[in-house]
């Protein structure tokens, strides 16, 4: 026995020493810093992997920010928070955090969960660790605030005070999000961002290529035509377009279609049928000129890279992609490591056909207090902070992580969040809330049932993978048939 | 073995005295003393194996009641105690069968996973056995090689689906780089549907080493006797091998079956580790998937799902004992 | 020929053709054998390295420094070992301190547990006569076709009732429940092997069935609980599903396989280096293991492989 514990000792030890004799000098390193800007080169990472929720595609978190060690009151009320597991999201509620609880030493606020996503709250209720205030997105609540009641309405005066005049600031289509349906009055959550869809450029590219950058009122025949520009140029596609719900909604709404009316299914319409023919049409392989929509976009996958790849020559670069605002830290940080500028401009207006302005959609996370959290003292406090957390104080201690819009109209021309800059790199921050179209909150279910809200999504994100296999067809026969066996005609 | 006989024999005789006492008269039985022990010694006996009774009625037998009765019904996952949900008969079976959604996910999963078995479960058999067979020879350092075609079998299962996802990755794996430098091109691995799979089956290969020592262990009880028999008989190698090996190794075979298809069933946390979800277009959407998918917002449906499970387990398994007539028993056996 | 065989050396220079034939055949097996041999080195040391390559890879990446990852080589160009990933994990501070205390925590009470406790279950099971003796182990036995996916989602809602979630308790409270048919069939065939005479000998000496089990059973069956305990600690420490049910994301119990699935496992943007420098600290303690107990080990298999 001793000697193959010897032979295979000699053997990791010759394996050690093979490796070792190319040089000698061994190297201890400095000990990483956790969280620094290491986190943002792509050569540690792996795609794949389920995004759970969250209205921030792609896994990836912008750096730049050590994490803050938590800043805590002994003795003093305790009030228990949720946030998404995610980097960015933990560094910010953690500064939130820690600026309130050094502000109010009777207080303290505290993160003692991280979420991956909305089914977590549920497991949280079965066992009784529900905390008192939990991160939330827009198109996500519904069921859990709609039919599991897990949230506290904030429109309660008596409860909440000041409510009516805290919420009368922030824009309209962010607290239409915040119902659980269309008839529904409650607002269940405080909305945190304004995360409209905006179309993200590498400068550079469009320079190199001869291109006049896009103003934010452009219309979407612009777009398309830069698009086309630019592969004419020899880019390899005009533009980056994600597999993702919210952008094929956006478009489905800019054509006309519509997913559900009156609690039936609507999506089977000649507006669907139009817009899912863009969309095959734009990922196609090939081009032509005679319909400049073939062949534009490249189709990448929600967990995808953007602005994959950009060596020195513009071929392989695809110079556009849309996103969200949350996404830009890590985008700007991509380009200075890349040596190329970004730059952000507002969605293209998608004119409908009387000549009013196109949509686009907009969403945003937020904070809801739960209904576990029953103590008068504590809801007040949690009141007082999420209150505090989304106002110009608030905003502006969180400016310089860079991937909030903040979600009031007041803040809309004013605050810190529109300084945002990387190492003297900086974007248009009009782009973000900038008025050539029109919000469409991203609220899917419109008078279905808030219990099958979930599972009619699931059923929505099977459509829109299955249009490019199934055509509108097959895809409409699908869904169709899958809705029909949720109940849903 | 031989002690295992005496003590059959011990019981028998005990038996046989209890059955003397009967013929004899009801005295000895009935003695308040002859009962008090039998009472105490039962008593005993229960308290060595109380904990495990506990254990099976606690952590088995409660919750696969408590899965059972919760997938007749509608429901997420609730407190225990407070609502069951709403009685939907046989609706969480039948829906897999009656609903295009659930039916399409439950198929696709069982596609998957028995794919994976039906090519997993033979390849390893027999890759095990070869690689046994070729360290079973008489020849220096065999201890070594043993010793280093086991150790990936060390290796936990979630430092090897890390370390594949990391090595694999198409743009930034090295495995690709280093196919690329020697011009080969690299592999798709896990970024499409169809090379999953194969991708998936190939990085479990390198667990060989674990049926490899079962195989191994095996054929050290290969009574020596048998193969001079056959070389007398003026059997080759190859025969031998076919004849005596194979025949005496067959209950091996038979257990390592059942378990592996019993394992192979409950794939998950290889994927899971490995992929973070269940593959490009669903293509490693093992069967627990759907189960884990469910379990916290569809509890009862994904009990049902289990139940399911269990169903096909059990049939495979009687199936496989069933058709075990190419099984050879030993005396010993 | 056998008188050849045995004096080849003496009579140098046969004559006999035959001799000569014999010796030719001789000279032909041997280097047939040579070669066979020579052939099956070259092929084990091939398929060696087809085995290696998972260890080698991830000790190799893991002393690679990040600007060596991106570059995407497999040995450092400039020959430095970069030990900096290492030092990062065991920093102060770092979740992964955290994760291997748990572990070894878990890992610590289950080696030394499921022992103990299965011995006491096989022995009574195996050496005491009591009514439904035979009905219980076939029940217990029956526990092992039960797939565990079953069981393991339901008791969600009881650990969550006994405020066991996000706690350690999942991970070990239950296996200390008997230790697992398995565990406890291996003892009771190992026990039945035990001879009779020495515990009526026992017996008739006055000591009763826990004497008996304390000072006969446990140091005869040493061997076999040395191999339910590394056995039980291979178990512990890869744990995987337990820990992904009952603990939610970012919790303080967090134990190794879950910590390094989150921290590093897909989807993660942390560098390779470091996740390797995770997975060897992680795999190390289950091949010290294993080199130690190697013999227990393959032993422990051969029962393992005898029950049909």
């Amino acid at each position: 026995m001793k000697k193959i514990l010897s032979i295979a000792l000699a053997a990791l030890l010759s394996a050690t020493l093979a490796i070792s004799c190319v040089g000698c000098n061994i190297d201890t390193g400095t000990p990483n810093t956790p969280g620094g800007n290491q986190g943002n080169t792509p050569g540690g990472q792996t795609p794949g992997g389920s995004t759970s929720g969250g209205e921030t595609p792609g896994g990836e978190t912008p750096g730049g920010n050590q994490e803050d060690p938590p800043v805590t009151n002994p003795d003093a009320v305790t009030v228990t928070v949720a946030t998404l597991g995610k980097q960015d999201e933990i560094a910010l509620m953690r500064r939130w955090t820690n600026a309130y609880n050094k502000a109010h030493p009777e207080v303290n606020i505290q993160i003692v969960k991280q979420m991956q996503g909305m089914p977590d709250t549920t497991l949280w209720m079965s066992s009784n660790e529900m905390p008192d205030i939990i991160w939330t997105a827009g198109d996500q609540h519904s069921p859990y605030s709609g039919y599991y009641k897990y949230f506290q309405d904030l429109s309660d005066e008596s409860k909440f005070e000041g409510s009516k005049e805290f919420f009368a600031d922030f824009y309209d289509s962010l607290i239409d999000t915040t119902h659980a349906t269309t008839e529904d009055t409650g607002i269940w959550f405080v909305p945190r961002d304004y995360n409209r869809l905006v179309v993200y450029l590498n400068k550079t590219a469009f320079e190199a290529a001869g291109i006049p950058l896009p103003e934010n009122d452009w219309t979407f025949e612009e777009f398309i035509g830069i698009c086309n520009a630019l592969m004419d140029k020899g880019a390899k596609k005009g533009v980056e377009w994600m597999v993702w719900r919210p952008i094929f909604t956006t478009m489905l709404q800019n054509f006309g279609g519509k997913y559900v009316e009156n609690g039936k299914l609507a999506l089977e319409s000649k507006e669907t049928e139009a817009c899912v023919d863009f969309f095959r049409k734009i990922y196609e392989r090939g081009r032509s000129e005679s319909d400049p929509y073939l062949g534009i976009a490249m189709k990448t996958t929600t967990a995808g890279e953007f602005f994959t790849n950009y060596p020195d020559d513009i071929t392989d670069s695809i110079p556009m992609t849309i996103n969200v605002r949350p996404q830009l830290p890590s985008f700007i940080s991509m380009a200075d490591a890349g040596g190329w500028e970004l730059e952000v401009r507002a969605f293209p207006n998608f004119k409908q056909a009387d000549g009013s302005d196109g949509y686009v959609g907009a969403g945003c996370s937020g904070y809801g207090i739960t209904t576990a959290c029953t103590d008068p003292a504590k809801i007040s406090w949690a009141w007082k902070f999420l209150k505090w957390c989304m106002s110009e104080e608030g905003y502006n201690e969180v400016a310089d992580l860079g991937n909030i819009v903040p979600a009031l109209k007041s803040m809309r021309s004013k605050g810190a969040w529109r300084d945002y800059e990387y190492y003297g790199a900086s974007v248009d921050a009009d782009a973000f809330v900038y008025e050539n179209t029109r919000d469409i909150f991203l609220n899917y279910q419109n008078g279905l049932p808030v219990s099958k809200h979930d599972d009619f999504i699931a059923r929505i994100d099977d459509f829109w993978t299955n249009i490019l296999t199934g055509g509108y067809r097959g895809a409409i026969d699908r869904l169709k048939e899958d809705c029909k066996a949720l109940g849903i005609d | 073995m031989p002690d295992m006989v005496s003590e059959q024999e011990l019981s028998k005789s005990s038996s046989n005295a209890v059955a003397a006492a009967e013929t004899k008269g009801t005295s000895v039985r009935k003695s308040p003393e002859y009962r008090k022990r039998k009472i105490r010694e039962n008593l005993v006996g229960y308290l060595y194996i109380m904990p495990v009774i506990l254990g099976v009625l606690i952590f088995t037998a409660f919750p696969v009641v408590y899965a059972f009765i919760e997938s007749f019904f509608e429901t997420r996952l609730m407190p225990l105690g407070e609502s069951l949900g709403e009685f939907v008969w046989f609706d969480n079976y039948i829906k897999n069968f009656t609903n295009s959604f659930y039916r399409r996910q439950f198929f696709q999963s069982l596609g998957v996973t028995f794919l994976y078995a039906v090519t997993y479960i033979p390849l390893s058999l027999v890759l095990s056995f070869l690689l046994a067979v070729l360290l079973n020879q008489d020849i220096k350092g065999m201890k070594f090689f043993r010793v280093l075609y086991y150790l990936p079998v060390l290796i936990p299962a979630v430092c090897s689906g890390m370390l594949w996802n990391r090595i694999t990755d198409p743009e930034y794996g090295i495995i690709n780089k280093a196919l690329e430098n020697i011009g080969l091109g690299g592999l798709p691995w896990f970024t499409t549907a169809a090379s999953s799979m194969p991708s998936f089956i190939f990085i479990n290969l390198f667990t060989l080493g674990g049926s490899m020592i079962l195989w191994l262990a095996q054929l050290k009880n290969v009574p020596k006797t048998l193969y001079e028999s056959a070389r007398l008989d003026g059997a080759g190698k190859f025969r031998q091998l076919i004849s005596i090996t194979i025949p005496v190794c067959t209950p091996m075979i038979l257990y390592n079956f059942i378990m592996s298809v019993i394992g192979v069933m409950q794939t998950y946390s290889q994927v899971i580790t490995l992929t973070g979800n269940s593959g490009v277009d669903n293509s490693l959407l093992f069967y627990v998937f759907n189960i884990y998918g469910n379990r916290v917002s569809h509890f009862g449906y994904a009990c049902a799902l289990s139940f399911i499970l269990f169903g096909i387990i059990g049939v495979l398994t009687a199936v496989t004992m069933k058709t075990s007539k190419w099984v050879y028993y030993t005396e010993e056996g | 020929m056998e008188h050849e065989a045995l004096n080849p050396v003496l009579e140098p220079v046969a004559e006999d053709p035959m001799v000569i034939e014999g010796r030719k055949r001789r000279k032909r097996a041997k280097a047939m054998r040579i070669v066979g041999k020579t052939g099956s080195y070259l092929f084990l040391t091939a398929l060696s390295l087809f085995f290696l390559f998972p260890f080698l890879v991830m000790i190799c990446l893991s002393i690679l420094s990040n600007k060596e990852i991106l570059q995407q080589v497999l040995f450092s160009p400039t020959g430095t070992i970069y030990l900096g990933t290492y030092r990062a994990l065991f920093s102060s501070g770092s979740t992964y301190l955290r994760y291997l205390l748990n572990t070894l925590y878990v890992a610590a009470i289950t080696t030394v547990g499921i022992p103990l406790v299965s011995s006491l279950c096989a022995y009574g099971f195996a050496k005491l006569e009591f009514k439904g003796r035979d009905v219980i182990f076939g029940i217990v036995l029956g526990t092992m076709m039960i797939p565990a996916v079953i069981s393991i989602v339901p008791l969600y809602t009881l650990y969550a009732k006994l405020g066991w979630i996000n706690t350690l308790f999942p991970m070990w409270v239950p296996s200390l429940f008997g230790g697992g048919a398995t565990n406890i069939f291996l003892m009771r065939q190992f026990m039945r092997g035990i001879p009779n005479d020495m515990l009526k000998a026992a017996k008739l000496d006055g000591a009763n069935s826990f004497v008996i089990y304390l000072r006969i059973m446990i140091p005869l069956c040493l061997p076999i609980m040395l191999f339910v305990a590394v056995q039980s600690f291979m178990g512990a420490w890869n744990d995987f599903m337990t820990p992904f049910t009952y603990l939610n994301y970012g919790s303080e119990s967090v134990t190794l396989a879950l910590g390094i699935y989150w921290d590093y496992g897909p989807g993660s943007i942390k560098f390779a280096n470091e996740a390797m420098a995770a997975g060897v600290v992680m795999t190390l303690p289950c091949a010290v293991i294993f080199f130690c107990f190697q013999k227990y080990l393959i032993d422990g298999v051969a029962v393992t492989g005898m029950k049909d």
